[in-house]
């Protein structure tokens, strides 16, 4: 890689010599649409074809990456000066280094397959400007010299705006609206050299496609920078005097297959997303579709400063179903965005929440009995962890009790016994004991996720405060597919819903606190005293019984007060952790364990 | 010093051969009497493995160098000279008898090490020796003709690293017998017949299950001690819970065993599981069995394979798209009808990438689809009966306003089996092109040709057909017939048929393992200060407390509290200490309370194991741990 990177350098720093001939813009889209063959043809044989115009059936499914990021792009530039483009801009900088590094594999075969093709030695002026114009993008420093921030800023706003507008041009009708997003995901705008490979991408498209008149028009809005960064990249192959064959058809390989990866990457799904904070500001940031939620989570701690602590967490909340799920560290984020509908209110959240990791930092109180709250030993902590997620199979605590289960469609509840087992949750019906051979099945694991519900006291009728929710997680609006269970307090829900993590991620739950746990002490190795928040769940002393009224938490969305300690607070459960979170990292008071939490809230 | 006389039997002399009296005195030492008795038989043979045993006093006479004064041994002392190892008739967890020669005079912990070794078994220490249970006099004559497989033959080795030899250890590989026994030992057997597990022994409560605990052998005793004769007859188990360092490369026997104990553990309702539950082991024994049948000649083809399936995927990917077929769809968003054809319209559908497009008419087929459902994500679900020619797939696809239930009517078994293949691969996001849509394809034809079979007398696992009844316990051969069985398997076979054998017995289990009373195992114990009976589970990291009447669990105390325990063998009385001052005491009410203490200690050994790194086993550390003072 190095070697090419020295190349791509090179052409970077010749790319502003010759501004001339015109031909050349057309054989360059000849040569993409050679390239685009070979592509096809090397792309495992899978013959790549435009979807359909999508139904019904799919209007949440891969259709919609590109609406949700429309939306998303619509609601950030709307935001006027509050969209931190510098920031977005540092982060697809960094993407691209990352994905310049990342999408190896493939390049052997496309060196073989292409050197031996004549048709594109023939091109050898477009094959070089394709490449090196790739190159550029690559090479920060030189275009740092060249451009000032602001050019750049200012290049990234237009060709933003110029997709937005197209966006708003075309109707809303998924068919139409593919075209132009897509240009958007290939948009890896950082500098002037990727919003002129974006352009590039969106001809490979067009060879490839058969686009209908939507797409074309919306692309024609796209097509502003069009000729200016063509023949930049045109020039400079141009120039390059191929001295022997041998070697020019050598680099030229090489070039291709660069280009060749690049196009591999653009395929790379990204999302531009806004992230809310807790002090109800927000971050808008880029995933691209391969990044875990550790890795996003990672990242936005890097830029953020706000001290590391196991407990920052992703959470999804969809309020149109008032119920929130904190985002597990090993979840795909792109994926899980995906399930958002077009029109969707639904936030992301960048917040700290005890609740994450509450299981390993004090298990015993999860794995064990039920019913009593105990203090334990670091090193029996340990032990009781490793026993039960270091075995050869998952052990899941042994949930059982009586649940509130909601009525399908209507408002009431009814009162079940609930077992939960490695295989479901199941309960035990009318009139029989409770032996596993007569247990009904209520769930099976696989499909659904877990969720917190919000405030389903006035919502649903609810018993209680204290519900968790079962759904699919591509199901976002009310269905008879979604399961609302209610506990009886806020220690059994904490339990069964941990229980079901279990169940359903088994060791994959304790390898991501582990690997959150190298993370925080790595960063904690290095950042200052100050963030210093992180054993606040661990650590335990006594706390006073009765709790302050701490002004509630907008951190969930909705806001509440906290009536002190009484067992039908009002609160919600999230915004009791985050206070309690508060409290523990304030530096001089004591520390808060969950389990006090609990019983500070109920008693 | 006076000589006496000192009589011995010699069993090589034959049973009517009367007793040798040697001339010894009381400071000869227990290697020159054997020097004398083997001058005195004038046979020339090896009798290296022989030695004395005392009958009166049921104990060997081991220690060479010991004086007969020393050992005790005078004039009254009727000693027997006979070989230390013997051959047994050894039950396995797969319920196949073999015989073969096990160690009677070094105490059984070792003698199972030993036995372990011959059967390329890793980790002994997690088995032990049960008498059987005892068995009717009508039944003793059908015992004689039990297929019996012999191992006496083979000799046993000292070392611990068995060379391979033909994918077997080479003690294995002498002749065609052995081998046989080999494939016995490690390939899992066919599944028994329903009446077959019908009319073996089931545990009916947890009383019952008690039971099993006054058959195990004493671990710090030798076979002899406890009354063992030659080719008696034991049973070799997994005792404790807890498999350490499970690694399928080096434990073909084991894990084989291991499923087979854990397979029987479940048709025989010994541990109580859900009906959905017990579908997916049924379906996993199924594939198990399956996989293992045709193992023989996959390993033997494995290049051939390759390359077929090579081929097949390049036939697809020239084809194209694959599937594209005339069918019924019914779309429940109006559901009306049920199960019959009513609610159902004919489409012409294409599967494409993980989608299925329909159109309304195959000339249409190039235009807009009428709809396109996306399965990645989706559920499906068989909804067949061969019986009469339904093949439906049901698809649960999500969707933003909750699940759209689907459902594809196929014409026939093989389109029913390409587009099952194809929906379930979809829905793991994997196309067609994906090299196992063949197989999968394979795995499906041949589960319905089950079906269509399964009407048919019962018999035991073919290539071709099984009745689904020997796959699910009594309980459920009771409540379902075969016919309403099948689809039930099926739909738990549809999420595994892909796994290969050594996952699939791995699933199965890591699914019995997750089973919430898995491992414990129950005592009937009298609490001290207590009245009535109540049961104790004993499981790898707890003692439970469970009340006899309603039982529910009492109370739970887990080993990481414990601070000692101990036991008062005068009055058999079990104590122990947990933190916090908490003290328990218990006498067994019908096993033996070494029994109990060999669990417990058992299981806290068991737990140090992953600490030691070294792979020679601390048996004075089992024996410390388990109270076999006598074995130190």
């Amino acid at each position: 890689m190095e070697q090419f990177s020295d190349d791509e350098l090179d052409h970077a720093a010749e790319e502003d010599s010759d501004k001339e001939d015109q031909d050349l813009d057309k054989m360059f889209g000849a040569w993409l649409g050679e390239l685009d063959k070979l592509t096809k043809s090397l792309d495992d044989g899978r013959p790549e074809k435009v979807k359909k115009a999508p139904l019904r059936q799919e209007s949440n499914m891969a259709n919609m990456a590109y609406r949700f990021s429309v939306y998303n792009i619509n609601e950030a530039l709307n935001q006027g000066d509050a969209v931190d483009l510098d920031a977005l801009m540092a982060d697809l900088c960094s993407i691209e280094q990352e994905l310049s590094t990342i999408s190896k594999p493939s390049s052997a075969s496309s060196h073989l397959g292409l050197t031996g093709d004549a048709k594109v030695r023939q091109k050898p002026p477009a094959g070089r400007s394709h490449s090196t114009k790739v190159g550029s993008s690559n090479s920060r420093p030189p275009l740092a010299s060249n451009f000032s921030m602001d050019d750049i800023t200012a290049q990234l706003e237009k060709a933003s705006q110029s997709m937005d507008e197209a966006a708003r041009q075309t109707p809303y009708s998924s068919s139409t609206m593919r075209r132009p997003t897509s240009h958007h995901h290939h948009h890896r705008t950082g500098s002037v050299g990727t919003v002129t490979e974006h352009e590039v991408r969106s001809f490979v498209h067009s060879s490839r496609s058969s686009i209908n008149s939507a797409s074309a028009s919306s692309m024609d809005s796209l097509d502003i920078e069009k000729p200016k960064s063509d023949t930049d990249g045109l020039q400079d192959g141009q120039d390059q005097p191929s001295s022997e064959e041998e070697q020019a058809a050598k680099q030229k390989a090489e070039k291709i297959r660069v280009a060749l990866e690049k196009i591999k990457e653009a395929q790379v799904k990204k999302l531009v997303i806004r992230v809310h904070l807790s002090d109800e500001s927000s971050k808008t940031v880029m995933v691209d579709e391969r990044q875990t939620v550790r890795q996003v989570l990672d990242s936005l701690l890097d830029k953020s400063h706000c001290g590391y602590s196991l407990d920052w967490s992703l959470v999804e909340i969809i309020s149109e179903l008032q119920m929130e799920r904190i985002f597990e560290d090993h979840e795909n984020l792109v994926e899980n965005l995906l399930n958002w509908t077009r029109d969707s209110t639904n936030r992301l959240m960048f917040i700290e929440r005890i609740e994450k990791y509450a299981l390993f930092k004090n298990p015993q109180n999860y794995l064990l009995g039920r019913k009593e709250t105990c203090e334990m030993a670091d090193r029996n902590k340990e032990a009781l962890l490793e026993e039960c997620f270091c075995g050869s199979s998952i052990s899941v605590p042994e949930m059982e009790g009586v649940l509130w289960l909601k009525d399908d469609g209507k408002k009431s509840w009814k009162k079940r016994y609930f077992l939960l087992r490695a295989s479901g949750i199941y309960y035990v019906p009318k009139g029989k004991a409770k032996a596993s051979r007569d247990l009904v099945c209520f769930l099976q694991l696989d499909h659904v996720n877990v969720y917190l519900g919000q405030d389903y006291r006035s919502k649903y009728k609810a018993p209680t405060d204290y519900c968790m929710v079962l759904k699919h997680p591509q199901i976002q609006k009310k269905s008879q597919y979604i399961k609302y269970l209610c506990c009886d307090d806020v220690r059994t829900l904490h339990q069964w819903v941990n229980g079901i993590r279990i169940a359903k991620y088994g060791k994959l739950l304790y390898l991501n606190y582990q690997e959150a746990m190298r993370r925080t002490e790595a960063a904690h190795d290095w950042s200052s005293l100050s963030s210093s928040s992180i054993k606040s769940g661990s650590s335990s002393s006594s706390l006073p019984e009765s709790q302050s009224n701490h002004s509630s938490q907008s951190d969930s969305g909705v806001s509440e007060t906290t009536s002190s300690g009484h067992v039908r607070s009002q609160s919600v459960v999230s915004s009791i952790f985050s206070e309690a979170w508060k409290r523990g990292s304030q530096a001089d008071e004591p520390k808060v364990t969950i389990e006090e939490l609990y019983f500070s809230n109920l008693n | 010093m006076a000589a006496w006389d000192l009589t011995v039997t010699v069993e090589d002399l034959g049973p009517d051969a009367p007793p040798l009296q040697i001339s010894v005195t009381s400071d000869l030492h227990i290697g020159g009497v054997i020097l004398k008795l083997v001058e005195q038989t004038n046979l020339k043979r090896d009798w290296s493995d022989h030695a004395l045993w005392w009958e009166q006093k049921q104990q060997w006479l081991l220690r060479t160098g010991w004086t007969l004064d020393k050992c005790g041994v005078h004039a009254d002392a009727r000693l027997i000279f006979t070989p230390q190892h013997k051959p047994l008739r050894l039950g396995l967890p797969n319920g196949a008898t073999l015989k073969m020669r096990a160690c009677f005079s070094s105490p059984v912990f070792r003698t199972v090490m030993g036995i372990c070794r011959v059967l390329n078994l890793r980790h002994p220490e997690e088995l032990s020796l049960l008498r059987p249970v005892e068995e009717k006099k009508k039944k003793k004559d059908k015992d004689s003709s039990e297929e019996l497989y012999d191992l006496t033959d083979v000799p046993l080795t000292a070392g611990s690293v068995q060379a391979l030899y033909n994918g077997m250890p080479a003690h294995f590989a002498d002749s065609p017998k052995t081998e046989a026994v080999y494939k016995m030992l490690s390939v899992s057997l066919p599944s028994p017949a329903p009446e077959a597990i019908a009319k073996l022994y089931r545990p009916a409560s947890i009383v019952d299950k008690t039971h099993i605990h006054t058959r195990w052998l004493d671990s710090s005793r030798s076979l002899m001690q406890q009354g063992i004769q030659e080719n008696d007859k034991l049973g070799l188990r997994f005792k404790y819970y807890t498999f350490h360092d499970m690694d399928p490369k080096y434990d073909a026997v084991r894990l084989t065993q291991l499923y087979e104990q854990a397979r029987w553990a479940i048709l025989l309702e010994d541990i109580d599981c859900t009906e959905e539950e017990m579908m997916l082991f049924g379906a996993l024994q199924y594939h198990i069995g399956k996989q293992s049948l045709s193992q023989d000649m996959v390993s033997s083809c494995q290049g051939m394979d390759d390359l077929e399936s090579a081929l097949k995927s390049l036939e697809v990917k020239m084809v194209g798209d694959g599937n594209s077929t005339d069918m019924l769809v019914r779309d429940t968003h109006n559901k009306s009808s049920r199960l019959t054809l009513k609610g159902y319209k004919q489409y012409w559908c294409k599967f494409q990438e993980t989608s299925i497009s329909y159109y309304k008419s195959k000339e249409d087929r190039y235009g807009e689809p009428i709809q396109q459902l996306n399965l990645k994500g989706c559920e499906v679900a068989p909804d067949v009966n061969v019986a009469g020619q339904k093949f439906c797939i049901k698809l649960l696809i999500p969707a933003p306003e909750g699940m759209n239930e689907i459902y594809l009517r196929c014409e026939n078994e093989k389109q029913y089996s390409q587009w099952m293949a194809a929906c379930k691969l979809a829905s793991k996001g994997l196309t067609l092109l994906d090299s196992s849509y063949q197989s999968e394809v394979q795995n499906i034809q041949t589960f319905l040709s089950m079906q269509r079979s399964s009407s048919a007398a019962p018999t035991s696992q073919t290539d071709e057909s099984i009745n689904t009844h020997s796959l699910v316990s009594p309980r459920y051969q009771k409540k379902y017939k075969p016919k309403q069985l099948t689809p039930r398997i099926l739909e738990a076979y549809q999420n595994i048929a892909q796994l290969s054998l050594t996952s699939a017995i791995l699933k199965f289990l890591q699914i019995w393992q997750a089973l919430p009373d898995f491992g414990i195992s129950y005592f009937m114990v009298r609490f001290k200060g207590s009245r009535k009976d109540e049961v104790l589970g004993i499981a790898n990291n707890r003692l439970i407390r469970i009340d006899l009447g309603v039982g529910d669990v009492v109370k739970t105390w887990r080993y990481s509290n414990m601070r000692q325990w101990n036991v008062n063998w005068d009055i058999r009385q079990v104590a122990i200490e947990f933190d916090g001052n908490i003290n328990i005491a218990f006498g067994c009410v019908n096993a033996d309370c070494k029994v109990v203490h060999e669990y417990i200690g058992g299981y806290i050994f068991m737990s140090t194991r992953a600490r030691q790194q070294s792979d020679t086993l601390n048996e004075e550390l089992f024996h410390k741990l388990t109270g076999g003072h006598e074995a130190l």
